[in-house]
C-alpha cells in the first residue's frame, strides 16, 4: 500500500538510523504514531499515556468483587437463594468487559492529515484569504475555521494546529493524547482513556453497571448482617461480617460518585450530546438563536438506541499496518514537488 | 485478476497532484462525500461517470452506518458476551469496508487508471477525504 503517513520532522531523524539497524524488519505504523498514546499487544491495543487510574479503578472492582464473593456469596446462596451469586458473576464479568473495552480500544482517534492533504488545505486557506487581505493585515494568526451547515444549523470547524486539518463536527483535541478524537466527551484519567464515538457506548454502560452492582452489593450487605443479627445478637453478627462492613463502606463511597455521572450520562444519551458540547452550552438557548441538535435522532429511545446498539464503527488508525520505507525515502523529493503545484 | 490488483498498487502515487473529495456533513457525522465534481478533474473524466461513483460510495457508507435488524442484533449479542465478542468476529461495519474496497479496486482497474486517474480507499485517509490521484502528470514528469 502507498501511504503517505508523514508529516512531522522529528521521525525522519529516527528513521536513518532505525533503517541500517534493522532493515530486514518491518516497522508497525503504532510504532511512529505522533500522539502520545500507548499501545499494547503489538498495537491492537490503545491507551492514554497515563494508566494508573485504570489500575486502580480496576483494583478496587477485584478486590470489592472477590470480599463479595467469597464472604457474602456463600452464606446467602446457603440461606436465601444460590441465584445470588449468579447474577453478582454475571454484573462482575460485564462490569470488566465493559471497563476493558473503554480503556483499551480505540476511542475514534483521528489520524493526522498527510503531506499533500495538509498543503491542499493550506493553499485553498491562502486562495480564500486573497480576497479579503484587505481587510485584515495584522490579524494573520486568528483562529482558522470553515462554516459548514447541519441540518439547517451553521456550524464552525475550527483547524487544528497540530493535526493540521478542519477538525470534523463534534470532534475535538485532547491535549493529554494529543490528538483529535471524534465526538469528544471527555478524556477520562480513571478509566485511562480518551472517551469518544467508538467507547463511549462501553464508558456509559460500564459507569451504569457499576453503580447497579454498587446497590446490589450493598442490598446483600445489608441482607447478611441482618440475617446474622437475627441468628445470634446484634454486637456478634457485625463481628463476624466484617467484610461486609467493607465492601458496604466501597460501595457506598462509590455509588456517591458513579451514581451520579451515571445519572448524568443517561440525561446525555437521551438527548444525544456529549459531554463537551453540554459544557460549552452548544445546545444552550440562552447562548444561541438556534440552539436545535442536529444529531438528535428524533426522540429520546431513539437515541439510546442510536448510542447503545449503533454498529460499532472501524478503527481509523491503521496500527497493525507496515510502513512503506519508499514513503520515507520519497518525502523530501515530495515536499518540493508538492510546492510547485 | 489479482495479479492485475497488485500491480495496481504498486503504482506509485505519492509523487503526482492529488485532487481532493471533502466529505459532505450536511447530514451530521454520517459518512458521506460531497458529490460536486472537482473542477481540477475537467477533461479527464466525464461528470456523470464521478458522480455515478460517488454516489454507489455514499450509499454503502450509509448501509454500513445505519441501524438495521440485523446490526441491532450483532450489537446486543455482543452486549449479552459482555463485548467478547469483538476479539473473534469481524463486524458489519468491517465487512462493508472490505466490499467498498473491492469496489474502489475494480472502479480503478475499468474506468479510472485507463483514464489517467486513480482512486485511493478513503479509510486510508482516516475517511476524512477521497483523494484522487492524476497518474498522466507523474509519470510524463520521471
Ligand atoms: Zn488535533
Ligand atoms: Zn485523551
Amino acid at each position: 500500500m502507498a501511504n503517505t503517513k508523514v508529516t512531522h520532522s522529528a521521525q525522519s531523524d529516527s528513521s536513518n538510523g532505525q533503517r541500517s539497524a534493522d532493515s530486514n524488519k518491518m516497522q508497525r505504523k503504532w510504532e511512529i504514531h505522533p500522539g502520545r498514546n500507548k499501545f499494547y499487544c503489538n498495537g491492537r491495543c490503545v491507551s492514554s499515556p497515563d494508566y494508573g487510574g485504570f489500575l486502580c479503578c480496576m483494583g478496587l472492582i477485584i478486590v470489592t468483587g472477590g470480599l463479595f464473593f467469597a464472604f457474602d456469596c456463600p452464606y446467602l446462596a446457603v440461606h436465601v437463594n444460590p441465584v445470588i451469586p449468579v447474577i453478582g458473576g454475571l454484573l462482575f464479568i460485564f462490569i470488566i468487559g465493559c471497563l476493558l473495552q473503554t480503556t483499551f480500544i480505540d476511542p475514534g482517534i483521528i489520524p493526522r492529515a498527510t503531506l499533500p492533504e495538509a498543503l491542499e488545505t493550506d493553499r485553498l486557506f491562502q486562495l480564500e484569504n486573497q480576497n479579503q487581505e484587505n481587510q485584515n493585515g495584522s490579524g494573520y494568526a486568528a483562529p482558522r475555521f470553515k462554516e459548514v451547515e447541519i441540518k439547517g444549523r451553521t456550524f464552525k470547524l475550527s483547524y487544528c494546529q497540530t493535526c493540521q486539518m478542519y477538525r470534523p463536527p463534534r470532534a475535538s483535541h485532547c491535549s493529554r493524547c494529543n490528538n483529535c478524537v471524534e465526538r469528544f466527551d471527555h478524556h477520562c484519567p480513571m478509566v485511562g482513556n480518551c472517551i469518544g464515538r467508538r467507547n463511549y457506548r462501553y464508558f456509559y454502560l460500564f459507569v451504569t453497571s457499576t453503580a447497579i452492582m454498587c446497590c446490589y452489593v450493598l442490598g446483600c450487605n445489608i441482607a447478611v448482617i441482618v440475617l446474622r443479627a437475627m441468628d445470634t445478637d446484634v454486637g456478634e453478627a457485625f463481628k463476624k461480617s466484617v467484610a461486609s462492613l467493607i465492601e458496604g463502606i466501597v460501595c457506598l463511597g462509590s455509588l456517591a460518585s458513579v451514581g451520579g455521572l451515571s445519572c448524568y450520562h443517561s440525561m446525555l444519551v437521551a438527548r444525544e450530546m456529549t459531554t463537551n458540547e453540554d459544557i460549552k452550552g452548544t445546545y444552550n438557548e440562552k447562548k444561541f438563536k438556534n440552539h436545535t441538535n442536529p444529531y438528535s435522532q428524533g426522540n429520546c429511545i431513539q437515541n439510546c438506541c442510536f448510542v447503545l446498539c449503533s454498529p460499532r464503527l472501524p478503527s481509523l488508525l491503521d496500527r497493525r499496518g507496515f510502513v512503506d520505507p519508499a514513503d520515507e525515502e520519497n518525502q523530501g523529493v515530495q515536499i518540493s514537488n508538492s510546492v510547485r503545484v | 485478476m489479482g495479479q492485475k490488483m497488485d500491480d495496481l498498487s504498486r503504482i506509485p502515487v505519492s509523487h503526482c497532484p492529488k485532487v481532493f473529495v471533502q466529505r459532505d456533513y450536511s447530514n451530521g457525522t454520517q459518512l458521506c462525500f460531497q458529490n460536486k465534481f472537482p473542477q481540477d478533474l475537467d477533461g479527464k473524466i466525464d461528470a456523470a461517470t464521478f458522480q455515478e461513483t460517488i454516489s454507489t460510495l455514499n450509499r454503502m457508507y450509509l448501509e454500513a452506518e445505519t441501524l438495521n435488524s440485523k446490526t441491532y442484533c450483532e450489537s446486543c449479542m455482543a452486549c449479552l458476551t459482555a463485548y467478547l465478542s469483538y476479539i473473534c468476529f469481524d463486524t458489519h461495519y468491517e465487512k462493508m469496508l472490505k466490499k467498498i474496497r473491492h469496489y474502489i479496486d475494480e472502479q480503478n482497474q475499468n474506468v479510472y487508471v485507463p483514464r489517467g486517474l486513480m482512486l485511493i480507499d478513503p479509510v486510508e485517509r482516516g475517511l476524512r477525504v477521497l483523494e484522487i490521484c492524476v497518474l498522466n502528470d507523474s509519470t510524463g514528469g520521471r
